[in-house]
């Protein structure tokens, strides 16, 4: 979709708003856009008035049937959790995986079983504690660099910055983890009528999400509390626990969640997407069970490919059930409703929600 | 011995960092050699990153002149950038100017980064023939090759047209007292080229 | 040989004004000279430094203008003959010291030579320097000519041992890098050997050491009554006279010829510009009505005419004074003979046409359509890479931070050259002395980040105190530290980071980083040619308070490419995508250095090879990799 706005609309619209999620599609397209820690900015205009970052950002407007018609031919059936095939709950069956993983490893048994199987060359992912608090853009070849990028980190990274540098590089099939709207920007790259590598990327594995923290408050918290090099882990047990569980490698620290309220980055109040509905495969958690992890299989191929991941024993998978199905619809819909309130906030017009162009019918759903 | 034109003021005009100051020292030191007095005024410093600068060489037989030669009063204006002649001709030109100028632009910044716009040589040409009566254009290199001591090479040019009434002698004299035994032979060869090139117009 | 070491007496060479203000301090049998580079008045102690071993004679780099004089005063004090060479601004520098050597009086002759730059052609600012020798009761000579740079230099010796005080000459741009003829004299043999005795304080009965310091300038008036330096010509017993100093002496020449006027006007010249010979003047303004003053830059020799004028009323009568006062000449610029000529012909009512009206229309019209030159950074320089890292840490970091900026090759950073990045330019050492201001505010609500940028020369010059100061009072500022190996902007002489001497042989090396870690700061240490990491660091340490330094180490490239082979840089027009996003003519519009160009006719980027300096940076920011840098 050719949107006819380019850097300076961006900077006004999105970068100037706050409501920049750090993703990292518009920058290594061009000298202009440059990101540092979770930081975005134009540093200086080029002069352009069309392009392709305006087109690819996440939170420039984005026709949500539209694209939804382009990654998976229909209109989603489900208003709350997007287009699938099946939801389930599986497991990586190597214990090593597992072990490591933050929930159940099914994202890095999966990406290590496309390598190895050869659907693709490399995996774009993000090491989290990688010396610091700030995680780090990694291109993995082999498995051992996949698995060294486990764990779940609450802090929104460039990974799309990452991607953009390697298919300049690279002609072959890669792999991409991301986050909601990272997949949403990864998507508008695919369909977009400029022209970039992101056609390159086969595999798409997005994360459940609810907010991501900013950097810096969030860093300047902790590091008057903990020597930072020696964060192993970072985890938020569910509810009622209410909790940010830190462990270094000298032992583990608690903090209250509400501490990290303050820290949420504005744009995450107006995220829609809590399962990330553009993936191939989206992969969460599941409430209660530390060892498994909720599984969306969005499309053809990524079915194929779990099918094949199951008989060669690579991952087990069981039903969701009922309660547990109802539960994360129920948490997709609120994300969805809070993510309208805010939108018509700032705009002041129930018609105008920014970057999501939704239809009469499905706005007043959320309404 | 006596000048037709007392003094005789000599402009040479460049970007910064084209020698116009070692230009301007070897056509100064070959003239204090006749017994001229020899006044050479220039712009150093800030000019010399980029900027346009000017060589203001007057001779007299009189009497030490000052630095600056005064509006329109020009008498040669040796080019080693095509703009910067003309810029020089519109300060200190008058109709009886001489003209020997290097087609070969640099770009400015401003150009380079779109803010202005270079004008076609030709044009530049043109247009200081409008301004003076005899213009003439020597080339420094060999089409697609770089050109190699330009500024000595002008002043070969210089040394050749006969209008400052110094010998060529001279002026090698000069070379071979100014430059180090490593650069002269170069410059010797461009100082001869510039000469030849003069002569066969 | 230099030209300076000539041993030719009565031969006429050619000279720039600051080697004959040099030759003449050679001439004098100098012992021991001292600068800090500053233009117009680098190349004198730098020729002087060419030939000192071969003289036997001290020649030093100073880390600042004020440690110079006091290094030349103490060689003085012992007996020996000093030279200290500075710019306008260097003489601000070193006041201090001079209101009071000026009071314990000198031994061995002190000569110091100040460089003014009218119309500031390499400065930040325009003075008139000639101000100071009133302001400190000093003798002060003003050559015209070349000749008189080198005369008037190797008297001065001899008058400031006479008198016992420092003497100053004042040297302008037109004249210290002006060449022409100059006659040499003998180089006298030196046998002088140094012992301090007595005693030179000052701050003890000052009242009385001013009034003997009134007292020695008369005696240096009395000297000025008869000298060599004075002279008047033209009509004599002429009722239009013109007065002037420096310059000012072959401009009016040249324009009362220009007007015709040789037969009807004299020219009186002062050479020994303060204090005034006094009789001297009277003596040849008996039957003047009118005067016109030609000076540089501001009216000092029209004031304090104007003051002889009425302290002699009665044997004078009434003259009428025209000049910058009565704006027939400029307070500030440079002047030229056309300036004086259209004063002349103004006041004389004649006219004065440089040319013929319609044909001076046409070259202004034309010279409108010529595009504009800005100097710019050379190809390759180091700050050109450091002033875009430090242009993306601010951005990225969003809270309007901006530059404080000092002098040297990075000033051109307050305009395109370094993308507009310097918001503040004053003199040396104010960007950290600014900032460690900026620093301060913070209790009134003043959240924007300061980033103060200074060259290694002015680092050592005087930067250090504003940097202790940031330290002492908990300022919140980045300094970032240029080090390219030398003190650029006015040649490359070393200082004390490069590791030689004014002579060329080997020198302690003080390091930067190591008197940024005594101070107690942090401090990094990164080549700036590595962008992408430079960025990181400066948005890094931009993010807390306190005081960070960063030293951007890369050596001028003007100086490396010079020392090294050339590698052979170019574009691959396959890769160049130009015009079209990613890339949108990045490196030949925004990077913006000289070497690039922009081909109209193929809409791709080009290297122009005589320029480039083969640096390799434009290759590493090129979003397509188009850039090509092929070694030896």
């Amino acid at each position: 979709m050719k949107a006819g706005k380019g850097s300076l609309e961006l900077e006004k619209e999105v970068l100037n708003e706050g409501l920049c999620t750090s993703c990292g599609a518009c920058v290594e397209i061009c000298p202009y856009i440059k990101v540092v820690k979770d930081r975005v900015a134009v540093i200086e205009p080029c002069g352009l008035a069309e392009g392709k970052c305006y087109d690819f950002c996440p939170r420039t407007p984005t026709d949500i049937a539209a694209l939804d018609r382009r990654i998976f031919g229909q209109e989603r059936p489900d208003s709350s959790l997007g287009s699938y095939i099946s939801i389930e709950m599986a497991q990586a069956r190597d214990n090593k995986i597992r072990s490591r993983a933050q929930y159940g490893g099914v994202v890095s048994a999966l990406m290590t079983y496309a390598m190895d199987l050869g659907e693709i060359g490399a995996a774009v992912l993000t090491r989290p504690f990688d010396g610091g608090l700030m995680p780090t853009s990694v291109v993995a070849e082999e498995s051992s660099q996949v698995l060294g990028c486990a764990t779940s980190n609450y802090i929104a990274s460039a990974t799309l910055a990452g991607m953009n540098k390697v298919i300049k590089q690279r002609r072959d099939a890669i792999g991409v983890v991301g986050l909601p709207c990272q997949i949403l920007a990864l998507r508008k790259m695919q369909v977009s009528e400029h022209e970039n590598g992101a056609m390159g990327v086969k595999l798409v594995i997005g994360l459940f999400c609810t907010w991501a923290l900013s950097y810096k408050e969030f860093y300047r918290f902790l590091r008057g509390r903990l020597d930072l090099s020696l964060i192993k882990r970072l985890d938020i047990p569910p509810p009622p626990a209410n909790i940010l569980v830190v462990d270094t490698e000298t032992g583990t620290m608690e903090f209250p969640l509400e501490d990290m309220r303050g820290f949420i980055k504005p744009t995450c109040g107006i995220c829609f997407d809590m399962t990330s509905e553009f993936a191939d495969i989206s992969v969460g958690m599941v409430e209660g069970m530390d060892d498994w992890n909720t599984l969306m299989i969005r499309t053809p191929e990524a079915e194929r490919l779990i099918e094949k991941a199951r008989q060669d024993g690579i991952i087990e998978t069981r039903p969701l059930d009922e309660a547990r199905l109802t539960h994360l619809r129920e948490a997709s819909l609120q994300k969805k409703r809070r993510a309208i309130d805010d939108l018509v906030k700032r705009t002041g017009d129930e018609r105008n929600l920014l970057y999501l162009l939704l239809s009469e019918e499905e706005r007043r759903k959320f309404l | 011995m006596a000048l037709e034109k007392d003094p005789l003021n000599l402009i040479i005009t460049g970007v910064g960092g084209q020698g116009n100051v070692l230009a301007s020292h070897i056509v100064a030191s070959a003239g204090i050699r006749e017994g001229l007095y020899v006044t050479v005024g220039e712009t150093y410093g800030a000019s010399q990153r980029g900027g346009a600068v000017m060589s203001h060489v007057r001779f007299s037989f009189q009497a030490q002149c000052s630095p600056l030669i005064p509006e329109g009063q020009a008498d040669i204006v040796v080019g080693l950038e095509p703009v910067e002649a003309l810029r020089i001709i519109t300060d200190f030109g008058n109709p009886k100017t001489k003209v020997i100028v290097s087609p070969r632009p640099v770009y400015p910044v401003w150009v380079l980064s779109g803010q202005a716009k270079y004008p076609p040589v030709e044009e530049v040409l043109g247009k200081l023939g409008e301004l003076v009566d005899e213009v003439q254009v020597v080339e420094t290199a060999e089409e697609g090759e770089v050109p190699m001591a330009a500024n000595v090479l002008m002043m070969g040019a210089l040394a050749g047209s006969g209008l400052v009434p110094i010998p060529i002698g001279s002026f090698e004299e000069a070379m071979r007292e100014i430059l180090s035994p490593r650069d002269l032979e170069t410059n010797l060869r461009a100082f001869r080229k510039g000469v030849e090139a003069i002569r066969t117009g | 040989m230099s030209i300076l070491a000539i041993d030719q007496p009565g031969r006429s060479v050619l000279m720039m004004g600051n080697e004959a203000i040099a030759r003449g301090a050679l001439e004098a049998g100098v012992d021991f000279s001292t600068a800090y580079p500053g233009t117009p008045s680098s190349e004198i102690i730098e020729s002087l430094a060419r030939v000192a071993e071969h003289f036997g004679f001290y020649a030093e780099w100073s880390t600042n203008e004020m440690v110079a004089l006091e290094a030349a005063a103490a060689a003085s004090l012992s007996g020996l003959r000093a030279i200290v060479a500075m710019k306008q601004n260097g003489v601000n520098v070193c006041s201090d010291f001079l209101l009071t050597v000026n009071l314990t009086g000198t031994k061995g002759g002190l000569v110091f030579v100040v460089g003014d730059d009218p119309s500031a052609i390499s400065s930040s600012n325009e003075q008139d320097s000639r101000n100071f020798a009133r302001f400190a009761d000093l003798p002060l000579l003003e050559p015209a000519t070349f000749q008189e740079a080198k005369d008037m230099t190797r008297w001065a010796f001899e008058l400031s041992e006479r008198v016992g005080l420092p003497c100053m000459i004042r040297s302008v741009t037109r004249l210290s890098h002006s060449r022409g003829n100059v006659k040499l004299a003998e180089i006298p043999q030196r046998s002088r050997s140094a012992r301090f005795e007595g005693s030179y304080i000052a701050g003890v009965f000052v009242p009385i050491k001013h009034a003997e310091l009134h007292q020695k300038l008369e005696q240096a008036r009395e000297e000025f009554e008869g000298s060599e330096f004075n002279w008047y010509v033209g009509r004599e017993g002429a009722r239009f006279v013109i007065v002037t100093s420096g310059s000012g002496w072959l401009y009016s020449r040249e324009a009362v010829a220009a007007l015709g006027l040789d037969g009807e006007v004299g020219i009186l010249k002062i050479g020994t510009t303060w204090p005034l010979p006094e009789s001297f003047i009277v003596d040849h303004l008996r039957q003047a009505t009118e005067l016109l003053i030609v000076e540089e830059v501001d009216p000092f020799l029209e004031q304090n005419i104007k003051i002889l004028l009425a302290e002699q009323a009665k044997t004078l009568g009434p003259i009428e004074v025209y000049g910058a006062r009565s704006g027939h000449l400029p307070a500030f610029g440079d002047i030229n003979q056309d300036k004086v000529a259209r004063a002349l012909a103004d006041i004389r009512g004649l006219e004065y046409r440089a040319r013929d009206e319609q044909y001076a229309q046409r070259a202004s019209e034309l010279a409108l359509t010529l595009p504009p030159r800005m100097p710019t950074f050379c190809p390759g320089c180091p700050h050109r890479a450091s002033l875009w890292a430090i242009k993306a840490a601010l951005k990225l970091d969003g809270r309007d931070g901006f530059v404080a900026g000092d002098i040297g090759c990075y000033s051109l950073g307050v305009g395109p050259a370094g993308f507009w990045q310097l918001k503040t330019l004053h003199c040396m050492g104010a960007g950290i002395g600014l900032a460690n201001g900026f620093g301060k505010l913070g209790q009134f609500a003043f959240d924007q980040p300061v980033v103060a940028v200074c060259g290694d020369s002015t680092f050592f010059h005087a930067a250090i105190p504003g940097l202790i100061n940031a330290r002492f009072n908990n300022s919140n500022v980045l300094m970032v530290v240029l080090d390219n190996g030398g003190t650029a902007m006015t040649g490359f002489q070393p200082h004390p980071g490069s590791g030689t001497d004014a002579l060329g042989r080997p020198a302690p090396v003080v390091e930067i980083e190591e008197i940024c870690k005594a101070i107690g700061v942090e401090v990094r240490v990164r080549d700036p040619f590595e962008v992408d990491r430079a960025i990181e660091d400066l948005y890094d340490m931009l993010q807390d308070g306190g005081v960070k330094v960063m030293v951007f180490r890369r050596k001028c490239f003007l100086i490396e490419s010079r020392e090294k082979a050339k590698p052979k840089v170019f574009v691959d027009p396959e890769k160049c995508i130009g015009d079209e996003c990613g890339c949108a003519r990045f490196c030949s519009r925004v990077f913006n250095c000289p070497g690039i160009i922009w081909d109209q006719d193929a809409e791709k980027a080009k290297i122009d090879e005589v320029v480039c300096t083969g640096c390799g940076v434009c290759a590493t920011l090129c979003p397509q990799g188009a850039i090509v840098v092929e070694e030896g």
